[in-house]
């Protein structure tokens, strides 16, 4: 490495370290930091967002992680050893994609028109993997509060995740073996009366590869 | 929409990009985000069927707001207490970075930068600014809608004035 690109190396570093945002309500939504790192802004508004980045090292490092995430999908799209020609070569497996999303949601839009209105169906109907065994509409007891879900044909191992629906952590338990869990009462304390608890079952099979449940709700009473 | 992967990516981002304290965590930050994503998909289902392009920056999304939610806990607990009653949960503020005085030189430095960033003109600012961020030439070019040539010529040309303005702060180069 010549002086040079040490220099800008450890300016990208220093430009790097984390430090408090000017004004954080001034931050752009992660929505259009995500839509700039992607070039789906206007000039004014990308102008922007790249002067906010320039004073704000959070949301510098907001942007980096969207490009970070960006250049996975590019190598993915890319894979192993292949050039795609072009100045915009890179863009077209992105572009195809993007446009077949954007044909099914017109599809999908236009279908939706044409329905009548109707109640929406609940994964139950639709998932033949884990359900929770949890009668409908009954919230936990603190001091009993178990959850149960339905064995998955060749799962060897459940991790299960719960948390809140402000999403914090309420609890996480790995390796069960039982297609039950019994959350800590610990957990739970300080949560208000009819707080609504997220969860899902990670299933793990014997050969590694896991089968995710929907994500089921419950109240505490 | 394969989770997993998904899960894998931003877990790889979060690991290459954000500090220690925070790479850490990204097990959990991931995993409450892909929950968020989750309970929209269910919310939605037996309607319609989201892109993965849509979930993956709605993933994205959810990631981000609790990092933000963790760096103003750590400004709380740096700056000496808080009444949060969430602190018992939070990651570990003593396990900060393994250099604390190389941190905070990086961060003096990092200030600097900004300040001079401010005082540039915009079109420079921009290049600049993208270069810090790791684009490459080409890549600013097209974020900002500038042909490669004019944004090489931008990116020199402000590089030259941060080197200068630096200079001018004690900061060598």
């Amino acid at each position: 490495m010549n002086d040079e690109a040490q220099q800008i190396s450890r300016w990208r570093a220093a430009f790097a370290e984390l430090d408090a945002a000017p004004d954080p309500a001034s931050c752009p939504s992660p929505e259009t930091i995500w839509s700039a790192v992607r070039g789906e802004l206007s000039p004014p508004q990308m102008e922007t967002v790249v002067d906010h980045v320039a004073a704000c090292a959070a949301c510098a490092e907001d942007w980096r992680l969207a490009a970070e995430i960006q250049r996975q999908e590019e190598k993915a799209a890319a894979g192993p050893g292949k050039v795609i020609p072009g100045r915009f070569g890179q863009w077209r497996p992105l572009a195809a994609a993007a446009a077949l999303a954007a044909g099914l949601l017109i599809a999908v839009g236009v279908y939706r028109v044409n329905q009548p209105v109707q109640e929406p169906t609940y994964r139950e109907v639709q998932h033949a993997g884990i359900r929770s065994l949890l009668p409908e509409g009954q919230a936990l007891s603190r001091d009993a509060a178990v959850l149960r879900w339905s064995p998955l044909a060749g799962a060897v191992s459940y991790d299960v995740q719960v948390s809140t629906e402000d999403l914090r952590t309420v609890a996480t338990a790995k390796g069960q073996t039982a297609t039950e869990y019994r959350l800590p009462q610990s957990a739970l304390t300080g949560l208000p009366a009819g707080t609504r608890l997220l969860w899902q079952v990670d299933a793990v099979r014997a050969d590694g590869t896991h089968e995710t449940s929907p994500t089921f709700v419950t109240a505490v009473r | 929409m394969d989770y997993e992967q998904l899960h894998r990516d931003l877990v790889r981002a979060v690991d290459r990009v954000c500090p220690r304290w925070m790479s850490d965590r990204a097990d959990d930050l991931v995993q409450v985000a892909l929950m968020r994503v989750m309970e929209i998909q269910r919310k939605k289902e037996g309607t319609a069927e989201f892109s993965p392009f849509y979930l993956k920056k709605a993933a994205y999304s959810a990631m981000i707001d609790e990092i933000r939610r963790l760096r103003r806990r750590q400004e709380v607990s740096l700056e000496g207490g808080s009444d949060d009653e969430e602190e018992a949960v939070v990651y570990d503020p003593a396990a900060p970075t393994p250099d604390p005085e190389r941190a905070s030189a990086g961060r003096q430095v990092g200030r600097a930068i900004r300040d001079c960033l401010g005082r540039m003109v915009p079109p420079r600012r921009h290049a600049v600014t993208l270069n810090l961020q790791g684009h490459s030439v080409p890549e600013i070019g097209r974020l900002l809608g500038w042909t490669t040539k004019k944004a090489e010529n931008l990116v020199y040309r402000g590089m030259s004035d941060l080197r200068g303005c630096l200079g001018t702060k004690g900061i060598q180069s």
